[in-house]
C-alpha cells in the first residue's frame, strides 16, 4: 500500500501551481504587490490544477504528472512572456526602523512556533480526520489508480450499473455528489508523489493559511492599514484554534472554502478601492473555487457574484441598506421564532422550497439556534476572542459614524456569508447538524477569515488612515 | 470626497473615508492608549478576582480562612499494581507497568466532604490516563473512581464538587495510571486533600485548561478549550469576560476624558489582544502536548510503521489480507455489517480496501441483478442470519441464496466469491 515518495516531483507539484497562479494573477490584474500575487496566486494555482485535470479527463487522456506539469509550466511561461515586466515591477522598498522590531520579532516568533507545531502534525500523523478518509480522499485514491475520473454515484445507481461501466460509491451517500475540487487537489499531489499513501500529500493544507496571511497583509497594506495593525491581523488570523486544527488534521474542505471566499471578498474590496475592474475577474475565479470545493460553496460563490454585480452596477447605497437590513430583520425574526416551539412548528409545517440537485428541498423550520450560536462565538475555544473583536469593531464604527459598514463591499460579503449560515442552520432542518455538534462550528470557518479582514479595515477607517491609490508593501 | 457626497453615490464611491481628523500625535496617542489599556486590564482583573468567591455553589470562603488540608507523601503509598517500583526520597516510583496498568494505593480515614479539592504531584508518560479510586467506610463494597484530567505533568488540582460522589469517610485511596507509558517512569511525589478556597478553585480550573490529550475524533468539528463536563469553566468565557470588562472600562475612560480615537483604539486592542495572547498560549501548550503524543506514536517511522502504530492497525492488516485475495485491485466488493449509519469500522475498512470498488451498505445479501458473478461479499463481524454451506458452496442470508466460495475466514469477517444466484431461501 505504501510506496516511496518522489520528492522532486512533489516539490514541483507544490510550487508550480503557485507560480502559475501568481503569473496568472499578474496577467489578470496587472502590477500588484508581491504579497497579493503570492497570496492570491496560491489559490488561483489550485484552480488551474483543478481545471487542468478536468480538461485532461475530458480529452480522454490518462492522468500522468509529467505531461500535466509540462502543460501547466507551458501555460505559465506563455502568460509570463506576454506580459511586460520591466519598468512596471515596483522596487521592493522595506523602510523598516528599529521600532518595527516591536511587532516584527513577536510576529516572527509566533509564526515560527505555530508553523513548527502544525508542520510536525501534518508530517507525522497518517490521515486521521473522519470526513477526509470517508468523503474526500477516497475519490482521489480511485482516480489515481484508474488514471481517469471514474464516476462516483449514489448507492442506488451503483446497484443498477451495467457490466460495461465502472462506477464507485462511497459509504456516505451524499458525498458521491460532492464537487471534485478537493479530491483533484489531492490527486495532483498523489500523481507527483507516485503514491496515494503519504503524509506529504497534505502539505497544501499547511501552505493555505500562509498564502491567506500574505494576501491579508497585502490587502490591509493596500488599504493603508499601519504595519503593526496588519501584523496583529495576521496573528488574529493564524492563531485561531479551529483553523489551526484544520491544518493539523488535513483533508477537509472547510478551510479551503473559507479562504477562497475571503480572498474573493478581498479582491472585490480591492476593485472597490482601486477602481481596477480586473480584480472583479479574480473575484469571479475565486467564486468558481468556492463552487468546486463544497456544496455550500455554491451559496458563497453566489454571494461573490452578487458582489461583482453590485460593484459593476453601483446601485445607490440606500438600496443596499434596505435590502441588507430587510434580510437581517427577517433573519432575526426567524431566529427569534425558532426560540418559540409552537410558532416554529407552524412554519415548519407550511414552508418548503425545492432546490435544484444536488441540493435537497429546503424546509423552513425555525430552530433554537441563538443559544448555540452564543456558545460557538463566546464560550468555546474555536476562535479565541475574534467575535469580541469583530463586535467591538462594528460597535465602534456604528457609534462614531466615522465609516459606514454598508459602503464596505467586504463587510457586505461577510454579513451576507454569516447571514447565509445562520439562515441555513437556524431556519432549516440543518439545525440537526448544529445540535449534534458536527458541522456548525466548523462552518463558521467559511466567514471567520474574511471577518478578520473586515474587523481590521473598520478599525483602520476609525484610526484615520490616508487612502492611497498606489501600492504598499 | 465628503461624506455627504459619498452618500449620494452609494457603494461605488470607495469604502475607506479619508482620515483627516487626527486627534493627537500618533506616538503620544498610542502611548496613552497603551497605559489606559493596561490599567483597564489590571482593574478588570481585580474586579474579576472580587467576583470569584461568588462563582460556584456554595460560594468560596473569603480571604483569611485557612482551608483544611491533609497531604500524603508518595512513599506513604504502596505500588499495588506495578512491574517494578522503588522509593526515592519522599517519592514512590513505578518504573514498569503491569499489563498497561499502574496503581498506587493508601489506607487512611479521611472525611471527604471536608476536602473537595485534590492536589496531585505526579509525573508520568504523556499518553497515560490517570484516575482516582476510593472506597468509603459507609459503602465498603463500592469502589468509586473519577478521571484526573490534566494529571501526570507535575502538580495538578482536581475538584470534586458532587456530594453524591464525594462523601463519606475514605478508607482506601488509590491513583491509577493506564495506557502505554513508553518507558517513562511514573513518579508520585504527593497527594493532598484540600478544603475549599479561592486558590484551589483557580488552580483546578487552570489544570483543566491544560488537560487536553490526543485529538478526539470530534476535534476537527470544534475546540472547547477544556474537557466538557458538568460546570465546565470555558477559558474563552472567562478570559473573554476579563477582556470585555477591561474594554468597557477603557472605553468609559476614553469617553470621560474625551480622548481621541487612536487612544481609544490602542486601548481597546490591548484589552482584547493581551487576553487573546493568554488564550493562545493555552492553545499552543495544547498543540505542543499533542505534538509530543503524535511524535511518541509516529515519530521516526516509515509510512508502513505509522500505519502499524495506528489505533485501527488490526483493521488495516485485515484489509491488506483481503486486498491480496481479490482478483483485481478494483474488484467489486459488497461489504455487509450489522450496523446502521456511519459505523467507524465498516467505513474505515472501505477506505483501507481502496482501490477496491466497495458497496458499503446494509447487512443482507443484495437482490439478483444487483450483484454479479465475480463479485465478492465481505461479511464483516457477526451476521447471525448468514449461513454458508462449504460442501454445497451456498451462501444464504435467509432471503437469497447464492452459489459462492468462501475464500477467506478470519475472526473479523468472511470473504466470499459469488458465482451465481441459486434462488430464494426456503423457510426453515
Amino acid at each position: 500500500m505504501t510506496a516511496e515518495v518522489h520528492l522532486p516531483s512533489l516539490a514541483i507539484a507544490l510550487l508550480l501551481p503557485w507560480l502559475a497562479g501568481a503569473v496568472t494573477i499578474r496577467r489578470i490584474v496587472g502590477p500588484a504587490p508581491a504579497t497579493l500575487l503570492l497570496g492570491h496566486g496560491f489559490m488561483l494555482g489550485q484552480l488551474l490544477v483543478i481545471l487542468l485535470a478536468l480538461a485532461w479527463n475530458r480529452a480522454g487522456l490518462t492522468f500522468a504528472f509529467t505531461p500535466m506539469a509540462i502543460t501547466l509550466a507551458g501555460f505559465s511561461a506563455l502568460l509570463a512572456l506576454t506580459q511586460r515586466w520591466r519598468g512596471v515591477l515596483p522596487r521592493p522598498r522595506l523602510p523598516f526602523g528599529w521600532r518595527d522590531a516591536l511587532w516584527l520579532i513577536p510576529l516572527a516568533l509566533f509564526l515560527a512556533e505555530r508553523g513548527a507545531s502544525l508542520t510536525q502534525e501534518v508530517l507525522l500523523r497518517p490521515l486521521f480526520a473522519w470526513d477526509a478518509w470517508m468523503n474526500w480522499v477516497p475519490r482521489a485514491v480511485v482516480w489515481f489508480h484508474q488514471g481517469a475520473l471514474t464516476p462516483f454515484v449514489l448507492p442506488e445507481a451503483w446497484l443498477t450499473t451495467n457490466a460495461d461501466t465502472v462506477s464507485y460509491t462511497l459509504g456516505n451517500p451524499r458525498a458521491n455528489l460532492y464537487p471534485p475540487g478537493i479530491p483533484l487537489l489531492v490527486l495532483w499531489q498523489m500523481l507527483a508523489a507516485g503514491t496515494h499513501d503519504s503524509t506529504l500529500l497534505y502539505l497544501p493544507w499547511l501552505l493555505l493559511p500562509a498564502a491567506l496571511a500574505l494576501a491579508l497583509w497585502g490587502h490591509l497594506r493596500q488599504h493603508s492599514v499601519p504595519r503593526p495593525l496588519s501584523a496583529l491581523a495576521v496573528f488574529a488570523l493564524l492563531s485561531q484554534p479551529l483553523a489551526n486544527t484544520h491544518v493539523a488534521l488535513p483533508g477537509y474542505a472547510d478551510l479551503w472554502l473559507g479562504v477562497a471566499f475571503a480572498l474573493g471578498a478581498m479582491a472585490l474590496a480591492e476593485w472597490h478601492r482601486s477602481s481596477n475592474w480586473r480584480w472583479g475577474l479574480l473575484a469571479a475565479a475565486l467564486a468558481l473555487c468556492c463552487a468546486l470545493f463544497k456544496v455550500p460553496g455554491l451559496g458563497f460563490a453566489g454571494l461573490l457574484m452578487v458582489g461583482v454585480g453590485v460593484l459593476a452596477w453601483r446601485p445607490p447605497v440606500r438600496w443596499i441598506a434596505c435590502a441588507v437590513l430587510a434580510a437581517l430583520a427577517l433573519l432575526m425574526i426567524g431566529l427569534l421564532v425558532g426560540l418559540h416551539p409552537v410558532s416554529a412548528q407552524f412554519l415548519a409545517d407550511n414552508l418548503a422550497i425545492p432546490l435544484p440537485e444536488p441540493l435537497p428541498t429546503l424546509r423552513i423550520a425555525p430552530a433554537p439556534l441563538l443559544p448555540l450560536l452564543w456558545d460557538n462565538m463566546f464560550l468555546y475555544g474555536n476562535w479565541h476572542l475574534f467575535w469580541l473583536l469583530l463586535a467591538g469593531s462594528f460597535a465602534a464604527t456604528i457609534f462614531t459614524r466615522h465609516a459606514d459598514p454598508l459602503r464596505n463591499i467586504a463587510c457586505l460579503m461577510f454579513v451576507g456569508g454569516l447571514g447565509l449560515l445562520l439562515a441555513v442552520f437556524g431556519l432549516t432542518h440543518y439545525f440537526n447538524q448544529v445540535a449534534n455538534g458536527v458541522t456548525f462550528d466548523r462552518s463558521m470557518l467559511y466567514v471567520v477569515p474574511l471577518g478578520v479582514y473586515v474587523a481590521f479595515v473598520l478599525l483602520a477607517d476609525l484610526w484615520g488612515v490616508q487612502q492611497h491609490t498606489g501600492q504598499r508593501g | 470626497m465628503s461624506r455627504e457626497q459619498s452618500a449620494q453615490s452609494g457603494i461605488a464611491d470607495g469604502a475607506g473615508l479619508p482620515g483627516t481628523a487626527h486627534d493627537a500625535p500618533a506616538g503620544r496617542a498610542v502611548g496613552v492608549g497603551a497605559l489606559v489599556g493596561l490599567g483597564a486590564l489590571i482593574v478588570a482583573a481585580v474586579f474579576a478576582g472580587l467576583l470569584l468567591p461568588y462563582w460556584g455553589t456554595p460560594a468560596a470562603p473569603v480571604t483569611g480562612d485557612t482551608p483544611p488540608a491533609e497531604t500524603f507523601d508518595g512513599r506513604a503509598f504502596s505500588p499495588t499494581r506495578a512491574g517494578s517500583s522503588q522509593i526515592e526520597g519522599t517519592a514512590q516510583i513505578i518504573h514498569t507497568l503491569l499489563g498497561n496498568e499502574a496503581v498506587f494505593s493508601l489506607t487512611t480515614r479521611l472525611p471527604l466532604q471536608q476536602f473537595p479539592f485534590v492536589r496531585l504531584e505526579l509525573t508520568g508518560g504523556a499518553s497515560l490516563r490517570y484516575f482516582l479510586f476510593w472506597r468509603t467506610a459507609e459503602q465498603p463494597e463500592q469502589q468509586f473512581f473519577a478521571p484526573l484530567p490534566g494529571a501526570g505533568q507535575g502538580v495538578s488540582w482536581h475538584a470534586f464538587p458532587d456530594p453524591a460522589l464525594w462523601s463519606g469517610t475514605a478508607t482506601t485511596v488509590a491513583i491509577g495510571a493506564f495506557g502505554d507509558a513508553a518507558g517513562a517512569p511514573i513518579i508520585l511525589r504527593s497527594l493532598g486533600f484540600h478544603g475549599d478556597s479561592r486558590w484551589a478553585r483557580i488552580a483546578s480550573v487552570w489544570t483543566l485548561w491544560h488537560a487536553g490529550g490526543s485529538w478526539p475524533a470530534s476535534g476537527i468539528n470544534r475546540y472547547m478549550g477544556t474537557p466538557l463536563q458538568a460546570g465546565a469553566v470555558f477559558p474563552v468565557a472567562w478570559i473573554g469576560l476579563w477582556a470585555f470588562l477591561a474594554t468597557g472600562m477603557a472605553v468609559l475612560w476614553v469617553l470621560w476624558r474625551r480622548a481621541g480615537r487612536r487612544t481609544a483604539i490602542t486601548a481597546a486592542l490591548l484589552t482584547i489582544f493581551l487576553p487573546w495572547l493568554l488564550l493562545d498560549r493555552l492553545w499552543q501548550a495544547q498543540l505542543e502536548r499533542q505534538v509530543a503524543l503524535t511524535y511518541a506514536a509516529f515519530g521516526d517511522k516509515t509510512q508502513a510503521e505509522k500505519h502499524a502504530a495506528e489505533a485501527d492497525a488490526d483493521l488495516q492488516d485485515y484489509a491488506a489480507r483481503i486486498r491480496g485475495m481479490l482478483a483485481t485491485p478494483d474488484a467489486r466488493v459488497v461489504l455487509l455489517h450489522a450496523s446502521e449509519g456511519h459505523n467507524h469500522d465498516r467505513l474505515r475498512l472501505q477506505f483501507h480496501l481502496l482501490p477496491a470498488n466497495v458497496y458499503n451498505y446494509g447487512s443482507r445479501l443484495l437482490a439478483p441483478g444487483e450483484i454479479r458473478r465475480g463479485d465478492y461479499v465481505l461479511a464483516l463481524g457477526a451476521l447471525p442470519e448468514f449461513q454458508y454451506s462449504p460442501r454445497e458452496r451456498l451462501l444464504s442470508d435467509g432471503r437469497h441464496v447464492y452459489r459462492a466460495r468462501r475464500i477467506d475466514a478470519h475472526p473479523l469477517g468472511n470473504l466470499y466469491l459469488i458465482s451465481g444466484y441459486a434462488g430464494t431461501a426456503s423457510t426453515p
